[in-house]
């Protein structure tokens, strides 16, 4: 039990920081662009024609 | 059977290490699992940091980008594709030199270097350096392949192309510009006297036929361009864009980056980073948030620190992460001598050993 409660303070803690960090993120305003993802590792960086 | 390498380190460096693994959690599980756990938890804060972009982009450019690309598109159809820029393949390949305009580019006088020199390949610059750069003598009279290049939403862009200069070497000038670029920006680009080439910028077309990037592919396609235009990966600014650009179309190699620090100057304070991004100045800077959010790194490679944010550290990730999946293509040089882009398949040198070489 008591280890539980140990468990969920520890996780609790931990979310409240990283939702701070995720505002400060979200804070500091929006890029130029997008990153692009792909699972086709080439077409990530360019296509010739599309 | 596993691979295996061993390091040298100080008992007083190990013993630090020691402690933070035991105090992790991992005292009794093997090394490899600790530090495992350790880059894991990197590249899911890489990953978390780039959907929050990624969501403050779309809120911010989506419905400009369908709005710009809809306005430009008489003006794609009709218009270059920046396919026409790459060099047939017999052609020789040459050295590019990428400009942005971060702070080392004044403070290593690299502009000046670069008009002094005899360098004879590219000249890809970011829109922003642009006036700077032809204010230092960087002109396409001396170097005749200059390309500049934008990507940008906002309607300030087109202060960029307005300084006099611009328009007296506009038209020796090739322009290479985002079909989602505002109306505005064409315009003043067109007027300077630069001959305009298109391009695509991804972020979607992962999501297939529905995505902006499909349809607005299928829709650009004119009797000029049947097959289409280019699209290219944008790393989340004009700088990785004009890298790109360098190598995928301009199929220049190698390709030495210069302004491109992707960090803030060790000298900038907080406060002024601060102040730019409009952010309350109210977080403790030994906080493990304020290092997480603004980290001070050391770039071996430079011998030297810089400071970051978390825009800084997104386009620093990708940029990063990209060189090295590039190498197949091109040789990037960071000749920057500053900024955040080291690491993994990242060669650094001075600008000037940069020129020496390749000049």
């Amino acid at each position: 039990m008591i280890k539980g409660n140990f468990k969920i303070k520890k996780i609790d803690a931990k979310d409240d920081e990283q939702k701070k960090l995720e505002e400060i993120i979200a804070k500091s305003g929006a890029g130029s662009h997008m990153v692009f993802r792909s699972d086709n590792e080439d077409d990530e960086l360019f296509m010739e024609e599309l | 059977m596993i691979e295996k390498k061993s390091i040298d380190i100080s008992l007083e460096i190990f013993k630090k290490l020691d402690k933070i693994k035991r105090d992790s959690g991992f005292a009794e599980k093997k090394w490899d699992e600790w530090l495992d756990d350790i880059f894991d938890e990197q590249y899911d804060e890489k990953k978390t940091m780039e959907k929050i972009f990624e969501k403050s982009a779309y809120e911010k450019y989506y419905d400009d980008w369908i709005h710009n690309f809809a306005l430009n598109l008489e003006n794609i159809w009709n218009g270059k594709s920046a396919k026409e820029l790459t060099p047939n393949v017999e052609e020789k390949q040459i050295p590019g030199i990428v400009i942005g305009r971060g702070p080392s580019i004044v403070k290593y006088s690299h502009l000046e270097q670069l008009a002094n020199s005899n360098f004879d390949g590219a000249i890809i610059c970011v829109d922003s350096a642009l006036r700077n750069v032809l204010r230092s003598g960087i002109t396409p009279d001396k170097f005749k392949n200059f390309f500049v290049i934008t990507i940008d939403t906002q309607i300030s862009v087109k202060e960029m192309y307005s300084d006099p200069i611009i328009k007296q070497f506009g038209n020796k000038i090739k322009c290479l510009l985002s079909t989602t670029v505002p109306l505005s920006t064409y315009d003043i680009v067109k007027d300077s006297g630069m001959k305009i080439y298109w391009l695509h910028t991804l972020f979607d077309y992962n999501k297939g036929q529905s995505s902006f990037n499909y349809i607005s592919g299928k829709m650009s396609r004119s009797k000029h361009h049947i097959n289409g235009i280019p699209g290219i990966q944008t790393g989340g600014n004009v700088g990785t864009s004009a890298w790109v650009t360098s190598w995928s179309i301009l199929k220049c190699n190698p390709v030495g980056l210069i302004g491109i620090d992707l960090g803030y100057d060790i000298n900038t304070s907080w406060k002024e980073i601060f102040d730019y991004h409009n952010l309350p100045y109210d977080l403790k800077e030994d906080s493990e948030i304020f290092e997480k959010a603004f980290p001070t790194i050391f770039n071996p490679d430079f011998n030297c620190h810089c400071r970051l944010d978390p825009k800084f550290q997104f386009y620093s990730n990708a940029l990063k992460e990209f060189i090295p999946k590039a190498a197949k293509y091109v040789k990037t040089i960071n000749a920057t001598e500053g900024g955040s882009i080291f690491g993994k398949g990242i060669e650094c040198m001075k600008f000037s050993e940069f020129l020496k070489k390749f000049s």
